[in-house]
């Protein structure tokens, strides 16, 4: 049987390397299933290695050099030429020498990543002046300064990179002594054998982001996805067209600046009168009317469903789009089992003595006076049944607005994704649910995961995560408060993550819900519950500090921070 | 009860202690001891904090008593406590108490591993009252004039877990440190540890390329006192390979696939 040398075995640790080399993350792929080594290559920061290699190629090192080589070019840059213009000789000759210039630059950086690529360059007993035997010679003398060659072409290739070491950082120097080189080649009249496209050595790439017709495709693609991203930018996002409109005033907005929610001021208390259309078993709940102080009975009508599962696969690429973060929040996770572990002073016995009680007592014993005999510690665990945590989320309209590309409802998905693990992992109790409303008769509740199931057979219903209708936060808060007060822990969170204040398209009071919300978190604190509030928006921060009081809510600055900004709320303010 | 004696000669440092200043640090600490403000030093593990406080005490020809908190610490370990002997009990003062009394500069390192009902009992001490009260002894201490509180720690990811509260750190003036740019730090690697400064460079590289890993795999990057150490283990003709992998690699992680990207970049600088 061949023997192979496998990419996973070396995965993590060239991802590790490339990164304290060139402070920038790449991200390696596998090419899978072909009999010949294919060719890395390389799109943005997404490195395509071959999945296995014959082991007499170096071993791992091979992968070492290749992604070296190719995370160079990122780093470097490389400019892209037409191939229309070009013959295939000349082709690979700028492609020979735009190899060379990225190699120079970054063994200038890193003197021993020559040594890495040297390690190749091992050439066979081929002394015939073949085009590909000349170009393998030029590669050495290039890199290898105690190599010289007979023939002239090779010494005069290496002169002239010599010569123009100075202008290395200008991208246009490949094509320029690459055409040269090409051209003495051809009067020699040495032509390429395989009569097709040839890489020299098997860990350099394959040279496709040099040329635009292999590019072309790729930007083609990019070109689509910003239109998307800019057709949505500029759509005017309303939370409903019936009744109130809540618009979003469009700006520029920065990175996790939220939205910006234009509310009418002085605006009546109006209902939209209407029933709900489908029927659908629902639970009753109160709202409370600060205007005539009445908590008004069976006000709103509350359907609970459960979200659609959807690919695990997904969850997969999400979790390794954060894995950075999912490696964190696992160490995390793990500290906190340590930190249940608690000593106990002053018991009547235990494992240790507690010296300073212990000198207490026998101070005691010499006054003659009764000492106190628990003067000993105990190392005893926290019950696990400490915590429980219902992490409810507005999936309202508005979290369809995109920032930087991605829709805040995708970040939420993806934070909560990782918080869920986090929280497994720590062995913590917890439910998962969102909410929209399209008026008092209509509130939709969304489980992704209650107490009792656990969270690796539901996470993949996060995937369910989306944005519609808008925020009756109230009886939201008031459903989930009904599962989590039946939790038979010492601590209680709710943690309500929302992208501003609470509106309906029913209602015409700003202040109808604000009060409505504030009086459905205050009847919390008498169930044991304690309420915590994420602010994705920092505009709404005075409507949300009525609603949840000061000190319990938090309003986040970067939305892409939001998962670790998840998992610091859970320690600070479930753990402590 | 005898009056105790303190012998205040141990706690003075006698050596002058290496000390590359990187930026106005020594100016600022001047000025607040000139006005006896609590200093809070904030900075990764290894980049120099309580090098600078040993400096400092020694420049300003100050005791300095030390204390490394952690978490099994009681507010007695600091204060004092009463001991028992043949005769009776017996006041045994902690290091806070005998800083107070001698005037030196108390420093307490890594102050966020002790727990935060152990690190109030130096509030008094602190503010305007400078004043440190022994409930047990019955005893209100003056702090003497020249006393001076510091206290250090490491902001990184642990504190999310223990943090300082808000009371305690709003009882200081604060100075942040971080790793030395890269020509002092190359000489400050030199200079401790007699190496070459092309050997040097070479460390302060491979530190560069490790620091660029935090957060993508390592807590904390390599810090300036492991380079000294690497350097340390070259100039006694360790191979700079195995000094590196054994002072740097191997004791900031235990993930077999970072440990292996960390010998690897060691290679490639340490061709």
């Amino acid at each position: 049987m061949k023997e192979l040398a496998e990419l996973k075995a070396c995965h993590r640790s060239i991802e590790f390397y490339l990164r304290a080399l060139w402070d920038t993350d790449f991200n390696i792929h596998y090419i899978k299933g072909s009999t010949a080594i294919p060719y890395s290559n390389i799109a943005e920061n997404q490195i395509f290695l071959p999945e296995c290699i014959p082991a007499m190629q170096q071993n791992l090192n091979f992968y070492y050099a290749a992604a070296t080589h190719i995370s160079a070019h990122t780093v470097f840059g490389s400019q892209a030429y037409d191939v229309k213009d070009l013959n295939l000789m000349q082709r690979c000759m700028i492609d020979l020498v735009e190899d060379l210039r990225v190699e120079l630059l970054a063994s200038n950086k890193f003197p021993g990543l020559r040594k890495v690529w040297l390690d190749f360059h091992v050439l066979d007993q081929d002394t015939s002046n073949s085009a590909i035997s000349l170009m393998k010679r030029l590669s050495r003398s290039v890199l290898d300064f105690n190599y010289h060659d007979s023939s002239q072409w090779v010494e005069k290739g290496r002169r002239l990179v010599q010569k123009n070491l100075s202008k290395l950082d200008s991208k246009a120097l490949s094509r320029e002594l690459g055409l040269s080189l090409a051209n003495d080649l051809g009067q020699m009249r040495l032509p390429l054998n395989s009569g097709s496209y040839e890489q020299v050595m098997p860990y350099r790439d394959d040279s496709r982001h040099l040329w635009y017709e292999h590019i072309e495709q790729h930007q083609h693609i990019e070109i689509i996805k910003k239109n998307e991203k800019a057709s949505l930018d500029n759509k005017k996002l309303v939370e409903s067209d019936k009744g109130k409109k809540v618009d979003i005033v469009e700006g520029d907005f920065s990175p996790g600046e939220g939205l910006y929610i234009n509310r009418k001021k002085n605006a009546v208390l109006e209902f939209r009168n209407k029933k709900n259309p489908k029927n659908i078993s629902s639970i009753s709940y109160p709202e409370w009317d600060y205007r005539s102080g009445v908590l008004k009975r069976n006000w709103c009508k509350l359907n609970e469903k459960q979200a659609k599962a959807g690919s695990i696969d997904k969850l997969d690429n999400i979790l390794s789009a954060h894995k950075y973060t999912f490696n964190r929040l696992k160490g995390l996770a793990r500290k906190l089992q340590v930190e249940k572990q608690q000593r106990i002073r002053k018991m009547p016995e235990g494992d240790d003595i507690d010296y300073a009680p212990m000198i207490d007592a026998m101070i005691s014993v010499r006054m003659n006076t009764t000492p106190d005999t628990r003067v000993f510690i105990r190392n005893e665990y926290r019950q696990s049944k400490s915590l429980a945590i219902s992490i409810l989320l507005d999936l309202s309209e508005s979290t369809n607005y995109m920032i930087s590309g991605i829709s805040i409802s995708q970040t939420l998905r993806d934070a909560v994704l990782l918080l869920g693990e986090t929280l497994s992992i720590a062995n913590e109790q917890f439910s998962i649910s969102g909410f929209s409303s399209n008026g008092r008769h209509e509130i939709n509740y969304i489980n992704f995961k209650s107490f009792t199931e656990p969270f690796s057979q539901t996470k993949a219903r996060l995937l369910d995560i989306k944005g519609q209708y808008s925020t009756r936060l109230g009886a939201a808060i008031r459903h989930t408060a009904q599962s989590l007060e039946q939790q038979n822990t010492a601590k209680k969170l709710l943690l309500v993550i929302t992208d501003g204040a609470p509106s309906d398209v029913d209602v015409f009071d700003n202040r109808y819900l604000e009060h409505d919300s504030w009086h459905a978190v205050s009847s919390l604190y008498s169930k044991g519950i304690k309420p915590f509030c994420l602010n994705l928006d920092s505009r709404s921060d005075v409507a949300i500090e009525h609603i949840f009081g000061k000190g319990r809510f938090e309003t986040l600055e970067q939305l892409n921070k939001l998962p670790e900004v998840l998992s610091n709320i859970y320690v600070k303010y479930g753990r402590h | 009860m005898p009056k105790q004696s303190i012998d205040m000669d141990q706690y003075f440092i006698n050596n002058k202690p290496y000390y590359e200043s990187v930026g106005k640090e020594v100016e600022l600490y001047e000025a607040a001891y000139q006005i006896r403000l609590p200093v809070m030093l904030k900075g990764p593990t290894g980049c120099g904090k309580s090098r600078f406080v040993e400096y400092m005490a020694h420049k300003l020809g100050r005791p300095l008593i030390t204390v490394a908190c952690n978490e099994d610490m009681m507010a007695s370990d600091l204060v004092g406590r009463f001991l028992l002997d043949k005769e009776g009990t017996k006041w045994q003062d902690g290091p806070l108490t005998i800083a107070a009394r001698i005037g030196a500069i108390c420093y307490l390192d890594e102050i966020v591993e002790a727990r935060q009902d152990t690190t109030v009992v130096i509030h008094p001490l602190t503010d305007h009252r400078r004043t440190l009260p022994l409930e047990k002894k019955g005893e209100l201490i003056e702090a003497h004039p020249d006393f001076q509180m510091v206290i250090s720690y490491n902001p990184g990811y642990q504190t999310l877990m223990k943090d300082l509260k808000q009371s305690t750190k709003q009882r200081f003036s604060a100075l942040n440190f971080d790793y030395p740019d890269e020509n002092i730090e190359v000489r400050i690697v030199s200079n401790e540890s007699e190496v070459e400064t092309d050997i040097a460079e070479k460390l302060v590289k491979i530190a560069h390329c490790v620091r660029n890993l935090k957060g993508h795999g390592l807590d904390e990057g390599v810090s300036t006192r492991l380079l000294v150490y690497a350097g340390k283990l070259i100039s006694k003709g360790i191979e700079p390979k195995m000094a590196c992998i054994m002072s740097i690699a191997t004791p900031l992680t235990d993930d077999p696939d970072m440990l292996d990207s960390l010998s690897e970049i060691i290679c490639t600088i340490f061709e």
